[in-house]
């Protein structure tokens, strides 16, 4: 049974994709995996380094067809992915009714953000990155990218993202907690009215994942 | 410039989601209107995060900068300004630049300084109003935690570069 090493910008689908698997659920549920079932609980973030048993594919019965007809054979659909960012005013207010112009691999898809400040997208697997130009900006989304708060460097590259991604500048996201990250901890504990430490605890995480959504 | 956010992805009809918050308040920095005395000479100030990656200068002549006739004051106003810790520094003529307030707190709920909160409200000009008549400031009693940022920020307290 081969060992898969995970690799920044996967997630369960996309791994369960490259060796053939249509669902995800068939390696995520798989007793082997049992473990890092329960350490990360989102299939879809999960830490650069992790390791996953891929289970061997069982072989299919081969079909009895007779000749001489024409057959249809459904495929069945191409997985895909969900995108879901939720925008906001930097009080915390929705990002109502926005007009924004999303563009995954060579598709744009035009609409306006619902009254949640929602743009929800189906993303093919296998695709890395989006642009989104929303409120006279142009933002790129690593698809994939963002790494748990409970991950391997003790959750600080999950925290660095979650914290960009609210409006608090935690720099590069490097699993470093450095003097900026700190800063960035700091004031997000004061405007979340948690204990001012400035470092990555339990309490910080915890709300750090509520706050943003995942 | 394009910004670039890490997000995760979910499965179709679950509710998890990612947030995206497009942050900044505006701060309202008050000086002495014409600090050097030469109205041909742009006075400047400087707010600069103090890891030094984000730094914004205003002259005196930007029209982000508003006059407070009554006070002698002009009204640098920094827009959009993201969550960390910051410096202003001012400078005038063609001299060094000089640190007036180091630790200036920007959070989702405003400035602070020390612990005090400071006022963020981009326009305080009310032209068209009477000036009120002089009075002694110094002893004016301040209201506990009202502290406004103009009551500090005066480069003739002698200000010196904090490290």
């Amino acid at each position: 049974m081969p060992v898969h090493v995970v690799k920044s910008g996967e997630c369960f689908t996309t791994i369960a994709a490259s060796y053939g698997f249509g669902d995800y659920r068939t390696i995520y549920n798989h007793p082997m995996n049992a473990a890092l079932k329960v350490k990360r609980p989102n299939p879809n973030v999960i830490h650069p380094g992790d390791q996953i048993y891929i289970p061997d594919k069982a072989q299919r019965q081969a079909l009895d067809v007779p000749t001489g007809k024409a057959h249809a054979f459904k495929l069945k659909k191409t997985a895909k992915k969900a995108l879901r960012v939720v925008f906001q005013t930097h009080k915390g207010e929705p990002l109502k009714n926005a007009p924004y112009k999303l563009k995954i691999g060579g598709t744009t898809i035009e609409g306006k953000t619902t009254g949640a400040g929602l743009v929800e997208a189906a993303v093919p697997i296998g695709e890395a990155s989006a642009v989104i130009e929303i409120d006279g900006r142009v933002i790129e989304l690593k698809l994939g990218r963002l790494n748990p708060v409970d991950g391997r460097d003790n959750g600080v590259s999950g925290v660095q993202g979650r914290l960009n991604n609210l409006g608090y500048n935690a720099g590069v996201v490097d699993g470093i907690a450095g003097p900026k990250t700190r800063t960035a901890l700091a004031i997000f504990q004061k405007d979340a009215g948690l204990k001012i430490t400035g470092s990555v605890d339990d309490a910080t995480k915890k709300k750090l994942a509520e706050i943003h959504g995942c | 410039m394009t910004l670039s956010y890490d997000v995760a992805l979910g499965n179709q009809g679950e509710q998890d989601h990612n947030t995206i918050v497009f942050s900044g308040v505006d701060i309202t920095v008050p000086l002495e209107m014409d600090l050097d005395n030469d109205p041909l000479q742009d006075d400047e100030v400087r707010l600069k995060s103090l890891d030094g990656l984000y730094e914004a200068i205003l002259l005196a002549s930007d029209p982000e900068v508003k006059p407070d006739t009554d006070r002698q004051l002009l009204l640098y106003t920094f827009r959009n300004v993201p969550p960390g810790a910051y410096r202003i520094g001012v400078r005038i003529s063609d001299e060094e630049w000089m640190d007036v307030v180091v630790g200036l707190i920007v959070s989702k709920t405003g400035a602070s300084l020390g612990g005090k909160t400071l006022g963020t409200k981009p326009d305080a000009v009310k032209p068209h109003e009477p000036a009120p008549a002089p009075k002694d400031e110094a002893s004016e009693p301040l209201e506990p935690g009202k502290q406004s940022l103009g009551e500090f920020v005066d480069v003739n307290d002698a200000y010196v570069e904090e490290r």
